[in-house]
């Protein structure tokens, strides 16, 4: 038997190092450097929502610069795929959007077939109610959308829906339905069956069926009919719709998939803001020149103050900014090593 | 444009009104106060410590010659000692007159003797006579001279008197043994005269004793002291030979704290084995022993920047709060009668310590622990340097204070740095002194 004194080691204090996250370089032929640590600049990594979809940002500041970059989520109508960080070897400048540039999304009246016996639309996105009949999307994110079409006659219909708006979706989801001398609904979902792993069937709110195709002649004189799908490809979807048996007029269809909209999408793209000498300067995507961030190095870091994990890019950017003040088209080249929540 | 064509006041004017005035700010005063607070703490513990020092010096100093001091009186000791001076010459000068009229009466016998016999024998032994009695003269001025107070010495020089008288006698009856009827009541006479010489003999020394006997006296000046003829050089030349003692010794005091410089703070303690060896009255002393200090606050810290999401100071601060060291003293001192002083060293190896590890991150403390035996930032080996006084209350114990400080630092001077007010503090103690063997 041996005897041993198990003395207890004090810890090693942390090894001191040079500062970890730095931008360096030039915008508007002005020079920008930040060391956080450094004259009080610090980094801010964290995972923010913009509409409802995750954005992967850091943020490089002394006060009175500061460098911010963006990261887009992609895949946000697959459940297991949104929020994550996706690694790639570089990143596409995203294109520029807000209020006073091109919407993203317009559905208006006439975009309902049956639009002619519609009074207005009350419209309610995220519970708020807009002041038009005409619905627009200027930034991209995920919308709860609510719309209640009042007709000539005084009837109405409503339903809601989930609208995502600016990102690549994993499947085309239409609800479609019919009904047969005002008895017998027939329902179902355009796509291909083989691409459909489950779907379930839901009158005012209640289990009817998890048939690919619904029917049923039992059903009120309105109701709403709602379908939960999920695609092969992990794609989660729900679609609602209205429907007045004695008058099938005045129903309300699949509204997500009427409107315009063009075909921007922001998956895994990258937007930076630098500020500097109170000018905000914002990256603007030039498909002629290829803007890319084109990254060295992505590394794990650490985990943040709110126990978000961060990764450290390396890279590169050299791409046209905006002069949100001037309006004018200004070029940006910096060295970046910043850290972003994910 | 030329600064010439500025209106100048309004551009004093313009650059006045272009910056806010300093606001101020009582955290800026708060801060000075607490620095000059730090400063006065300083300078307090320090004008503390020098004037407890000095006092403690000066009482030691003074406990040193009081200690030693004879308290009686002076004009006692000096009344003591006339009157024993007067009293010796009384007895001196009785002493000689007595012997002076003896010996008349003796040379009154004798001259009558004489004067019987030269009227029987003729002129040899007239003359034998006088040569005697001139030998009892001589005889008789050397019991002048030396007598003293020593009783011994008056007894011999009686004793030749007497035996002088004897022998005149015997001389006178051998050359008048043809007349003894004659001259027996001189013999009858002569044997009187010794007979009073004798009592007289007798009774000065009964009275001398009982006067001696109860005369204020300082033994050691007189009874050792021999005859001047008597002393000679010894060829053995004197060699002290050195006394060795076996003592256990245990201490306890107050040290000044490391963290704050305050002399209350910290406490010191000690239990050691010692030898003394002591020649004449120079000691030289050494052993072993162990020594605890505790609530020492003797505070090391580490530091590191840190870049990260921003730049995180971390300080890793060892609060060691008791040390425990074995060591070797050895002490150089002088002893005067029961009060011995010197100076020592001792030689400290660290054994073990208690340790609080606090740990800061941007001057926030964000945990602590307990670690024991641990040494880090600290030499194993370290030196103290103090004066000490010991004063023997009875054969066995002694009672003694001891001021000293550190000479080698306990801080090693790596990786760490001292966070602590003061480096060597100063410490004091009393201690205990047991003697085992001796």
């Amino acid at each position: 038997m041996s005897i041993s004194c198990n003395k207890k080691e004090i810890p090693e204090i942390p090894q001191e190092n040079s500062p970890v996250f730095n931008v360096v370089g030039t915008i508007d032929g002005k020079k920008i450097k930040l060391h956080a640590g450094e004259n009080n600049a610090f980094m801010l990594p964290k995972i923010e929502k913009l509409n409802s979809v995750d954005q992967f940002t850091g943020q490089l500041t002394d006060g009175n610069s500061s460098v911010y970059i963006r990261f887009f989520d992609s895949n946000i109508d697959i459940p297991s795929l949104s929020g994550n960080f996706i690694e790639h070897s570089n990143y596409e400048i995203g294109e520029q959007y807000g209020f006073g540039l091109p919407p993203l999304l317009t559905i208006t009246p006439e975009n309902f077939t049956n639009s002619e016996l519609i009074e207005n639309i009350e419209w309610e996105v995220e519970g708020i109610l807009q002041n038009s009949s005409a619905l627009t999307f200027y930034e991209p994110g995920k919308y709860n959308v609510c719309a209640k079409l009042n007709f000539h006659t005084g009837e109405s219909a409503s339903s809601c829906n989930s609208i995502i708006v600016g990102y690549h979706s994993n499947g085309d989801v239409q609800l479609n339905f019919d009904l047969v001398q005002n008895e017998k609904i027939y329902a179902n979902i355009n796509i291909q069956e083989d691409e459909i792993s489950s779907i379930e069937w839901f009158i005012d709110n209640e289990f009817r069926s998890d048939d690919i195709y619904f029917s049923t002649t039992d059903i009120p004189n309105k109701f709403t009919l709602k379908a939960k799908v999920q695609l092969t490809n992990g794609k989660v979807d729900e679609r609602e719709v209205f429907i007045n048996k004695q008058a099938i007029d005045y129903s309300l269809e699949d509204f997500v998939v009427l409107g315009e909209k063009p075909s921007l999408k922001w998956d895994s793209k990258v937007i930076l803001t630098v500020e500097l000498n109170g000018i905000t300067y914002q990256s603007i995507n030039n498909p002629a020149s290829g803007s890319n961030f084109t990254v060295h190095d992505i590394s794990e870091y650490k985990t943040n103050s709110d126990g978000s994990k961060v990764k450290l890019l390396k890279g590169t950017l050299d791409t046209p900014f905006l002069n949100t003040t001037t309006g004018g088209i200004v070029n940006g080249a910096f060295e970046i090593e910043i850290g972003v929540a994910h | 444009m030329s600064i010439d064509n500025k209106n100048i006041d309004q551009m004093f004017s313009d650059a006045a009104h272009s910056q806010k005035a300093p606001q101020y700010d009582s955290a800026y005063w708060a801060e000075m106060n607490a620095m000059l607070n730090a400063k006065d703490a300083k300078k307090r513990g320090f004008i503390l410590w020098a004037l407890g020092g000095s006092a403690l010096f000066a009482a030691l100093f003074l406990s040193l010659f009081i200690l030693n001091m004879d308290f009686t009186p002076t004009q006692e000791r000096i009344a003591k000692t006339s009157s024993y001076d007067e009293f010796i010459s009384d007895k001196t000068e009785t002493r000689n007159t007595t012997i002076t009229d003896q010996n008349k009466s003796v040379e009154k016998d004798v001259s009558a003797a004489t004067e019987i016999e030269s009227k029987e024998t003729g002129k040899h032994t007239k003359e034998s006579y006088v040569e005697t009695n001139r030998s009892n003269n001589i005889n008789e001025k050397d019991n002048k001279e030396n007598f003293t107070l020593k009783a011994q010495s008056n007894v011999s020089s009686t004793d030749d008197l007497d035996r002088n008288v004897q022998s005149n006698n015997q001389v006178v009856l051998s050359k008048t043994s043809d007349i003894d009827e004659r001259n027996a009541n001189n013999n009858e006479q002569i044997e009187h005269l010794n007979d009073l010489v004798k009592d007289n003999q007798l009774n000065d020394n009964t009275e001398r004793s009982e006067e001696i006997s109860t005369l204020p006296f300082e033994q050691k000046n007189m009874l050792s002291q021999d005859d001047a003829g008597n002393l000679f050089e010894s060829k053995v030349k004197y060699r002290p030979t050195p006394n060795f003692v076996l003592y256990a010794k245990i201490g306890g005091g107050l040290m000044e704290n490391y963290k704050t410089s305050r002399p209350y703070e910290s406490g010191l303690a000690d239990l050691s084995m010692n030898i003394e060896m002591k020649l004449n009255n120079i000691l030289l002393k050494s052993g072993i022993g162990v020594q605890h200090t505790s609530s020492a606050d003797l505070i090391l810290s580490q530091t590191a920047k840190v870049y990260g999401f921003g730049l995180t100071r971390h300080q890793n601060d060892l609060s060691y709060q008791s040390l425990f060291d074995v060591y070797i003293p050895l002490e150089f001192g002088y002893r005067i009668n029961a009060t011995s002083f010197g100076i020592g060293v001792q030689a400290n190896y660290l054994l073990t310590t208690g340790m609080d590890l606090n740990h800061y991150e941007n001057n926030n403390l964000v945990g602590t622990e307990k670690y024991f035996g641990s040494s880090n930032g600290l030499n194993k080996f370290s030196t103290q340097g103090y004066l000490w006084m010991e004063h023997q209350l009875t054969n066995r114990l002694s009672l003694g204070v001891k001021v000293g400080t550190n000479i080698s630092g306990r801080i090693k001077d790596d990786s760490y740095f001292n966070q602590s007010s003061t480096t060597n503090p100063i410490y004091g103690q009393f201690t205990l002194r047991f003697n085992i063997l001796q």
